[in-house]
Order: structure tokens, then sequence, then C-alpha cells
């Protein structure tokens, strides 16, 4: 080839590309930690006020944005809290009987979590539904892989990086995220993964299982990362795989990933 | 040192705007991407060579930033200015109205750009490491991709004054420095 071709410009380029691509295809494990450690301890500060100032911008766009539905949303949630005030009142009724029920029985009490609240703090700007940073590290006793949940035992997805003062959460949406479920109406057993940050895919799910539209979806335990009966989402669609061996579901999560501002991580 | 000071200030705050300012303000999935907006500033300004450092230090911070392997942003981010400087040596010219419009067209092209390499390096990455659910070209050009690349357009036509202003005001520090070595150099 001729000389001409070998600008400086053009070896700059092909020397930055060969060098980050030996870094891609190696990937040293934990090379960069420390640096992404140092970054997030001096951003920390930064990244918290910033998010909740920008959430409460966004708050307030919305407010003005919704003052004419407020009128049309009060009437529904009042109807909704006298629903609400009735089912309290007959699961009131029922937590007592299932008191009576657990003691004769010699039951153990359900399993209460050790919480940490935790502060989003920032969320992946190219791919929403891949990871979240939350304002809890190491100095709170966090560790890779602990599940995290919103408050009423939603399951978001679990740590997957810990720095001193932040982590990383990986969503359930991520396309490498992976959770043992199960459908709490018919029992019937599967996995459910990412779908590029867009959704759930419930897979590997027999045949002769049943799934149906509208059943919830609940993690199974069967891992043992992971705590039974977190709440996953509800299925939209039941198909076949390509294969034709198992049965797929889409589920639809029960939280928008992109509106959170507090999560639990359970330790 | 100070110019240094100066554009690693910016790189980190962008940054820090990028992942914890622009999610909760801009719909999901199309949040404009601040930190392509100073690489294309840059290059537009300075050409491929000199903006060469900047790019690259761009490009580590959102990897450092994200969750990914480190590299695969640098590498967006250096294809995309080598793009843009192959780009504006060739179509911005001097009428304002068309060089606001090439500019304009330049961004849209490197945001496509940008997030086809990005995602392309991502399905490599993940078919070498075996994973099956890696992600795709997926939302390259549907609705949301629209908004993002108006946004980010919109992000560029607003930063790129007060940009040029940080720059001129860099290179009258520089200036300054260079003028008062000289005095001392001659006493």
């Amino acid at each position: 080839m001729p000389s001409k071709y070998f600008t400086s410009k053009l070896v700059k380029f092909l020397a930055v590309i060969a060098i980050c691509l030996l870094f891609v295809f190696l990937n040293p494990a934990g090379i960069f930690n420390s640096l992404r450690n140092v970054f997030f301890t001096l951003s920390y500060p930064f990244q918290k006020t910033f998010y909740i100032g920008s959430r409460k911008v966004n708050e307030t766009i919305n407010f003005f944005g919704s003052i004419a539905e407020l009128r049309e949303e009060n009437i529904k949630l009042l109807k909704e809290n006298n629903y609400l005030v009735a089912q309290i009142a007959e699961l009131k009724n029922e937590k007592k009987e299932n008191a009576l029920l657990r003691e004769q029985l010699s039951v153990i009490p359900r399993k209460e979590y050790e919480l940490e609240a935790c502060l989003v703090i920032g969320q992946d700007p190219q791919k929403s539904g891949s990871w979240l940073m939350i304002d809890k590290g190491q100095n709170k006793g966090i560790e890779v892989g602990m599940p995290v949940i919103v408050s009423d035992g939603i399951l978001v997805g679990k740590i997957s990086e810990v720095y001193e003062s932040a982590s990383r959460v990986v969503l359930l949406t991520d396309s490498g995220s992976l959770v043992n479920a199960l459908d709490l109406e018919t029992s019937s057993k599967g996995v459910v993964k990412g779908e590029y940050g867009l959704g759930l895919l419930m897979d590997m799910v027999a045949q002769t299982d049943a799934l149906n539209e509208g059943d919830t979806i609940v993690t199974s335990g069967l891992d043992g990362s992971m705590p039974k009966g977190l709440h996953i989402g509800k299925i939209q669609e039941v198909k076949i795989s390509t294969d034709r061996l198992f049965q797929q579901a889409l589920v639809i999560p029960q939280v928008k990933y992109s509106k959170l501002d507090v999560v639990f991580i359970i330790k | 040192m100070f110019q240094k000071i100066v554009i690693s200030f910016i790189v980190f705050f962008s940054a820090i705007v990028q992942v914890s300012v622009f999610p909760p303000l801009f719909p999901e999935r199309a949040v404009p991407e601040a930190m392509l907006v100073l690489v294309i500033f840059w290059t537009i300004r300075e050409g491929f060579e000199k903006s060469l450092l900047r790019t690259i230090l761009t490009g580590l911070t959102m990897d450092v930033i994200g969750s990914g392997v480190v590299g695969v942003h640098i590498i967006s981010m250096v294809i995309i200015s080598f793009f843009i400087s192959f780009l504006a040596k060739r179509y911005l010219v001097l009428d304002r109205f068309w060089r606001v419009l090439v500019a304009i067209i330049i961004v849209a092209v490197s945001l496509i750009m940008y997030i086809a390499v990005e995602m392309f390096l991502s399905k490599l990455i993940g078919y070498l490491n075996g994973l099956e659910n890696s992600p795709g070209f997926y939302f390259v050009l549907d609705y949301f991709f629209i908004w993002k690349l108006i946004f980010t357009v919109v992000l560029f036509t607003v930063l790129y004054g007060p940009l040029k202003r940080i720059e001129l005001i860099i290179s009258a520090y520089n200036q300054r420095i260079l003028n008062q070595n000289r005095v001392f150099s001659r006493r």
C-alpha cells in the first residue's frame, strides 16, 4: 500500500482502536475497578444532589402539566381509597386468622427482611432499564448479588458492582439478568430474563405447565440467592419458544424503572 | 495545565449530567448524549488529531461511569471523531446558514453511528462471552430514537455558544501566560 495513505491521523486512529480492542477482548478483570471507585467517590455528592434536583424539576413540570387531570384523578383515588379501606378490614381479619392457624400448626412466622433504604443517584442514559446507581456501598455492608426491591416487595434487580459509597444495580430488564420465577396462580416454574431493557421474558416453562395472560409472576427462590415470593410482574402474552420445546411469556414489570427514586436492598 | 483542568471538569460534570440529571428529565430511551456533543464540538473546532486526547478522556469517562467493558465507548467516540473530522473538512463551509445545517446533520449522523457502533460492540462482546441474550440493534430507529436525535441536536445548538466562549477564555489565558513568559525570558 502506498505510504501516502498512512497519514499520522490514520496511524493514531488505528493505534487507539487497536489498544481499545485489546482491552475490550482481553477484558482484564477488575483492572479499572480502582478507577471506578475513585470516580464514584468523587462524583457521589454531585450525582446525589443533581439526581434529586432533576427529579424535583421533573415532578414540578409534571404537576403543572397534570393540573387538568387532577380533579378526575382525585375522584378515582377517592373511590379506590374506599375500596382499599374495605379490603384492609378484610385483610386484618384474615391476618388474625392466619396467625391463629400458624400457631395451631406450629409454623414459624414469615421471615421479615432486613432492608437498607437507598436513593437512586444515576441511571443508564442510553439503555433505560439496564442499570441504576444507588447511594450505598461497601460502607453500609452492601454485597454483590443482594436483591433490590421497591417498598411493596416488588423486585427490581440485584447488586452487580459495589464501590465504597455507591453500588450499581443491574435491573431485571437488562439483557444479562436471569431470575428463577414462578407463576403464582398455576405454580408453573421458569426463568425470567431481561429483554434488552424493554421488558421481561419468562422462558423455559414446560409445555405441560399452564401460563395465562394476567397471571402474577414471583421469584421462586430456587437458586437460593433470591428470596421466594418477590413480585416480578404480570403476564401480557403467552407464546411458544422458537425451538418449540418450551413456553414463553412476555412479562410486564410492575414498576417504571425510570421513575424510581428510592429502593431497598435485602441484606 | 489550565486548559487540561478545565476540560477535565467539563468532561466530569457532563458525565454526571448525562447519568444523573438527564434520565429523570427526559423520556425513557430519549436521553440526549451530552458527551457525544462534546466530542462533536471539539472535533469540529480542533480537528481529529488535536482533540484525540479529549475524545479518549470522554470515552473513558463514559466507560468508567457505565457498567460495560472499558474500551467500548472510547472506540465509539474515536470512530465518530474520525468520521466528523472527515465530514467537517469537506462540508463545513463558511456560509453561516449552511454551516449550521451541516453541523446539525453531522450531529444526527454521529448519533446514529455512535449507537450503532456501541450496539455492535456490545453484541460482539456478548457473543464472544457466550451470552445468547446480548443486546441487538433493537431501538436504533424507533420513535424514541427520533426524540433522542431532536434533543441531542437541540443540546448541541444550546451548548455550542458556551463551549466556544470557554475555549476563547482558555486561549486568552494561554496567550497571557505565553506573553508573561516572553517578558520574563527577555529580562
